[in-house]
């Protein structure tokens, strides 16, 4: 799946996401629709957080039944962070960065990566969801997809 | 496994007890409103009680007898030195606090809504809302909820907030990747979540959320913070040693509400999880949702701070919801500590704005017992229903009421109810009798919900139970009510001289009764006082025994109620009551014979019938109470001691007169009352009970004594402090000011004092009397000295009664004569000036002069006369014809009453008379010094034989009041230039 935007070189967050889920665990795919359909930030903020939430009058099957789409949004989102920062290193920029709100705005992958930047992608990919409890050669699998993903721009054949 | 009982037998009480949080928080806050608005304003109550000779060294007792004996100067000092805020400005707390939850609410459920996505956006085949829709109508809720989904929740659950009218349950997004392999873990999921909406627990759980977040932001942040400065610059104060038990106190209350709040939300929560789970599971849902690993720290300990139970207990209750039926310590404990805490904030702002008066006291003693008996009630009625139904042992209401008590008791300490500057109150061990409140309390509720569950034939208890506890609240708002004052008097004691109040009830009523009885009255009259003064309180304990005796009104029939709770069990009979003759027999046979002890004392002094006759009473009800019937102790022997009370109380109205009894009627039923229930305690505890019920395998019986020493100890102390106040130290002799410490206080508190007393104008009163040129200046001053705390040095108080006096008289006299009006004005601002040497004297560390200037140079006979001795001569005069003038129209048959205001008239002129100008004649000097102290001493005996009815001491009395008529007319003779031969 190409979007408009990819042919200019850029790749919203939610589509890279949607082709790894899709095709690590399409039962998963409903799960990045409906985060697609929030604000950017609220995504952001709470897709990084692991874990049952404990509410009031809150009741569950006690399991956690999303592990890819956490993984693979947080990874993708890494990297955009990463390039951004890199872009804007001035003090005053990250200052301002500090104080303000994550941003509301669409997140973009700007393509192709550099293969220090793919491999970095790799490297976090694989220790999320390693720290969210998968095996070492789940967390691979789904990193080597977002990698091939953003490598190729397009799912592989 | 226990048979399938409806959990709904009953209401589940939960929403009571969320009510009593958040009126703990709405009245904490107006508490916290006060503060705030002091510690903005410039307040400064320290210096008006260390103006009244307040000893920050000296107990509580102490410090409430220096406030009570200057009370006028106190009230007008703290009004300009320490005044409390607007009235209103208090009760904008709970606005405030309001206003900023609602806005929480709002807002987080604003917050949380813009998180969740409408299901339609990711139902696009139309079969999740199928689904839910199902689910709805399986549930029979009048509306269907809003439906969303959470896309960031990996878990398998779901949850529902907003309010009862507009819910919306977020299903995580996980549940909804699961659902295709585990439709029924779905369906009960989901299926809770609706149940939570029927069971109508949305909005006051968000409410509650919100109004605690509010409260720590608005109240218990800055309270703190300030409590810590406080702590930081406080220990420089020369007066730590006494706001340090306040100080603390406030910190630990701070605690105590953080701790109180979260122990009690999720103790609800956890009770309301179990219904929605139990709601649920009636509705179909699959019992294999409820098989989750769902772990979390285990032990008693960390259950209590869980919202959710843990799953093993949560599955158990599935089975057999016994624990919704239980009645454990901490809710009862908490619910205590709560009321407390409601008491004393509503009573402080009543107190801060001399909102007094026992009508307001019970009215708002109501709002604290309601919600008291609202969780305390419904948990016992609960537990004894289950009991019914299961056939176990119903509880006592005991335990319940110790920990009930054991908080309310906690509340108080917490609060400082009672207390002025100590830790604790001065008897704290009196305040063991509000456990034993609380145990009364808890068993009567638990043997009315004994009596009518096992008599009540129609569908549900619920009339019976809201009948009771309608009872069971007034019983428990006239506690309150008393407690306030009554309590009090207890546990602080009384700080006005006994002595003084017995002399003075003697010189009202001479001849009252034998002195030793007298003495017994007047020790207890505070007490008496306070019970008669509770406007519920006869009320309440007709309540008490009425209520259950409406039991044998119902019509013997099958409990339906229990075939509506458990369809399985075979149609139960009803248990049978004890035959109402022999519950109302003994207590009319007891009467009978206590009325026939009164006939026969029916001639007693007035007094002494009354005492009789309370005596009677309470044997009466003693003796009914141990003739009574076994079965349903309580309501059967309360009601023996009360028809017993009542015989006995008409038969001696008829005897005497209503208004001779009218003041004992309260304190006989309410004495009655106590000595049924004293009794129904001892024989439930020594009763033999058949062996334990296997679920009790511990037995009771050790426990059941333990509480039945604890409560005979309390009560036996209580009486005996009563008894004690008849020996408390005597007063100094004229009514009203509390004995003064025996120890002088040292000297750097008498120097704080007496800068206290001069921040707070003493030394500016002096001026005014020093510059007093005219008889308006005189006349003003003299009002500000007379309403001006006395000089807080012991040793200058001589020179300070002087100044108070000359001037008072100087203001007397400018009235007809201004210039002995003006003359009692310069020996005012002698005294003054002496005084204020004295005032230096001390602050330099010296020791003051503190003789008082004398009344200058003595006056030519004609200008003494002038100045006023001819005045209070022929006012003696007056008085002692007046005196024999009554003896003469009666013949010598004096009545007591009517003889003593001429006794008092002699020795007012006599007070009158002392410390009066020097006359410039020896002969005439010496015979009216004599004439002064003589006439005071024959004023006081007159007075004091007719209190001891003692005729010898009266007549000697009359012929010395007759001689000093001889004595008047000789010096006014001699003013006159007259030689009689009388001198």
């Amino acid at each position: 799946m190409t979007s408009e935007l990819e042919q200019v070189g850029q790749c919203r967050v939610v589509d890279v996401v949607r082709d790894v889920v899709g095709r690590v665990a399409p039962e998963e795919v409903p799960v990045v629709d409906a985060l697609a359909a929030l604000d950017p930030g609220v995504v952001s903020r709470r897709v990084v957080r692991a874990g049952a939430r404990r509410e009031p009058l809150g009741f569950g099957l006690g399991d956690v039944a999303v592990v890819v789409t956490p993984v693979v949004w947080v990874a993708v989102e890494h990297i955009v962070t990463r390039l951004t920062d890199s872009a804007a290193d001035s003090l005053v920029d990250r200052l301002r960065r500090l104080v303000r709100r994550r941003r509301a705005v669409e997140p973009v992958v700007v393509l192709p990566l550099s293969p220090e930047q793919l491999a970095e992608v790799r490297r976090k990919a694989v220790e999320i969801g390693v720290r969210r409890g998968l095996a070492v050669a789940e967390a691979e699998a789904i990193a080597d997809a977002i990698v091939a993903r953003l490598a190729l721009g397009d799912e592989p054949e | 496994m226990a048979p399938r009982i409806d959990e709904r037998v009953l209401g589940p009480g939960t929403t009571v007890r969320f009510t009593l949080l958040l009126v703990l928080l709405a009245v904490a806050s107006v508490v916290a409103a006060s503060d705030f608005a002091s510690w903005w304003g410039e307040s400064d109550p320290w210096s008006c009680w260390l103006a009244t000779g307040w000893d920050p060294d000296r107990e509580d007792l102490a410090v409430l007898g220096s406030r009570l004996g200057q009370a006028g100067p106190l009230e007008a000092c703290l009004a300009r030195y320490a005044p409390p805020p607007p009235w209103w400005l208090p009760l904008l707390g709970p606005l405030v606090l309001t206003a900023v939850a609602a806005g929480l609410f709002f807002g987080t459920t604003a917050r949380k809504a813009r998180r969740l996505v409408p299901v339609t956006r990711i139902d696009h085949d139309g079969d999740l809302t199928a689904a839910l829709d199902d689910l709805v109508v399986t549930a029979g809720l009048p509306a269907a909820p809003a439906f969303a989904v959470d896309p960031t929740a990996t878990s398998t659950g779901a949850v529902v907030f907003g309010r009862n009218r507009k819910p919306v349950v977020s299903l995580h997004i996980g549940l909804l990747v699961r659902r295709p392999a585990d439709p029924a873990g779905f369906r009960a999921v989901v299926l809770h979540e609706l149940a939570h909406i029927r069971n109508r627990d949305v909005s006051l759980t968000g409410a509650t959320v919100a109004l605690w977040r509010a409260f720590l932001v608005l109240v218990l942040l800055p309270k703190v913070l300030w409590l810590g400065t406080r702590f930081v610059d406080g220990p420089d104060s020369p007066l730590w040693s006494s706001y340090l038990p306040g100080l603390a106190r406030d910190i630990v209350l701070a605690v105590v509400l953080v701790l109180l709040v979260h122990l009690a939300r999720a103790d609800v929560l956890r009770t309301r999880e179990v219904h929605a789970d139990l709601t649920a599971l009636r509705w179909g849902a699959d019992r294999r949702g409820w098989d989750t690993a769902d772990t979390g720290p285990l032990g008693a300990f960390a259950e209590l701070w869980r919202t959710h139970p843990r799953g093993d207990l949560r599955r158990a209750s599935l089975d057999d919801p016994a624990p919704l039926f239980g009645v454990r310590a901490l809710p009862m404990f908490l619910t205590g500590v709560g009321a407390a805490l409601i008491n004393n904030s509503v009573w402080q702002y009543l107190k801060d704005y001399r909102i007094a008066g026992w009508w307001v006291d019970q009215f708002v003693a109501l709002l604290a017992a309601g919600l008291v008996t609202g969780v305390v009630g419904i948990a016992l009625w609960r537990a004894v229903v289950h009991a019914r139904l299961t056939g176990i042992t119903a509880p006592s209401g005991v335990r319940a009421g110790l920990w009930l008590g054991a908080g309310v008791l906690a509340g108080e300490l917490v609060t400082g109810q009672n207390v002025v500057h100590d830790w604790v109150p001065g008897r704290w061990w009196l305040l063991s009798v509000v456990v034993v409140a609380g145990v009364g309390f808890a068993w009567w509720i638990a043997r009315c919900a004994r009596l009518w569950a096992g008599t009540w034939s129609g569908r549900t208890l619920r009339l019976p139970m809201l009948l009771v506890l309608a009872a069971g609240c007034v019983v428990l708002s006239t506690w309150f009510a008393w407690w306030l004052g009554g309590g009090a008097v207890l546990v602080v004691g009384w700080p006005i001289g006994t002595d003084a109040m017995v002399a003075e009830f003697q010189r009202r009523i001479p001849g009252v009764g034998p002195p030793w009885l007298v003495e017994v009255v007047v020790a207890n009259v505070p007490l008496i006082a306070s019970v008669t003064k509770v406007p519920l309180l006869l009320v309440a304990v007709a309540l008490a025994w009425v209520v259950p005796l409406l039991a044998w009104t119902v019509r013997p029939a099958t409990l339906r109620w229990v075939r509506e709770a458990d369809p399985d069990l075979p149609d139960p009979p009803p248990r049978p009551l004890p035959r109402l003759r022999r519950v109302v027999t003994p207590g009319l046979l007891a009467g009978a014979v206590a009325a026939g002890v009164l006939v026969v004392g029916r001639d007693l002094p007035e007094l002494g019938f009354m005492a009789a006759t309370f005596a009677a009473v309470t044997a009466a009800a003693l003796l009914a109470a141990i003739t009574a019937p076994g079965r349903h102790h309580l309501p059967v022997l309360l009601t023996a001691a009360q028809v017993a009370a009542l015989t006995t109380l008409a038969t001696a109205v008829v005897l005497r007169s209503w208004p001779v009894l009218g003041p004992i009627v309260v304190p006989s039923l309410v004495s009655a009352a106590v000595v049924g229930a004293a009794v129904a305690a001892v024989r439930a505890a020594t009763r033999r009970r058949p062996a334990p019920a296997p679920t009790h395998p511990v037995s009771t019986a050790p426990r059941r004594v333990a509480v039945a020493v604890l409560a005979a100890a309390a009560l036996l102390v209580s009486g005996a402090e009563v008894m004690r106040g008849a020996a408390v130290p005597s007063g100094e002799g004229d009514l009203g000011p509390a004995p003064e410490a025996a120890s002088a206080p040292s000297a750097r508190t008498t120097r704080l004092q007496l800068a206290a007393w001069t921040r707070v104008g003493g030394r500016a009163v002096l001026g005014h009397v020093t510059g007093a040129a005219t008889c308006a200046d005189i006349s003003a001053a003299a009002r500000e000295t007379d309403a001006f705390f006395r000089v807080p040095d012991r040793r200058l108080r001589p020179l300070w009664d002087a100044v108070v006096m000359r001037a008072d008289r100087a203001r007397t006299n400018c009235a007809t004569d201004p210039g002995t009006g003006l003359a009692w004005a310069r020996r005012a601002a002698d005294a003054a000036t002496a005084l204020r040497t004295g005032l230096d004297a001390v602050a330099r560390g010296d020791e003051p002069v503190v003789a008082v200037p004398g009344l200058g140079d003595a006056l030519a006979p004609a200008q003494w006369a002038d100045r006023g001795a001819r005045d209070l001569l022929a006012r003696f005069d007056t008085a002692a014809q007046r005196l024999f003038a009554y003896i003469e129209e009666v013949r010598g048959k004096v009545e007591t009453t009517a003889l003593m205001p001429h006794c008092a008239e002699v020795t007012e002129v006599a007070k009158d008379a002392r410390d009066f100008f020097p006359v410039d004649d020896p002969w005439m000097q010496e015979r009216w010094e004599g004439f002064v102290r003589s006439a005071a001493k024959a004023g006081l005996g007159c007075a004091q034989s007719l209190v001891d009815l003692d005729e010898d001491a009266l007549r000697a009395a009359l012929e010395e009041i007759e001689r000093l008529q001889d004595v008047v007319v000789c010096l006014e003779n001699r003013v006159g230039d007259v030689t009689g031969d009388s001198c």
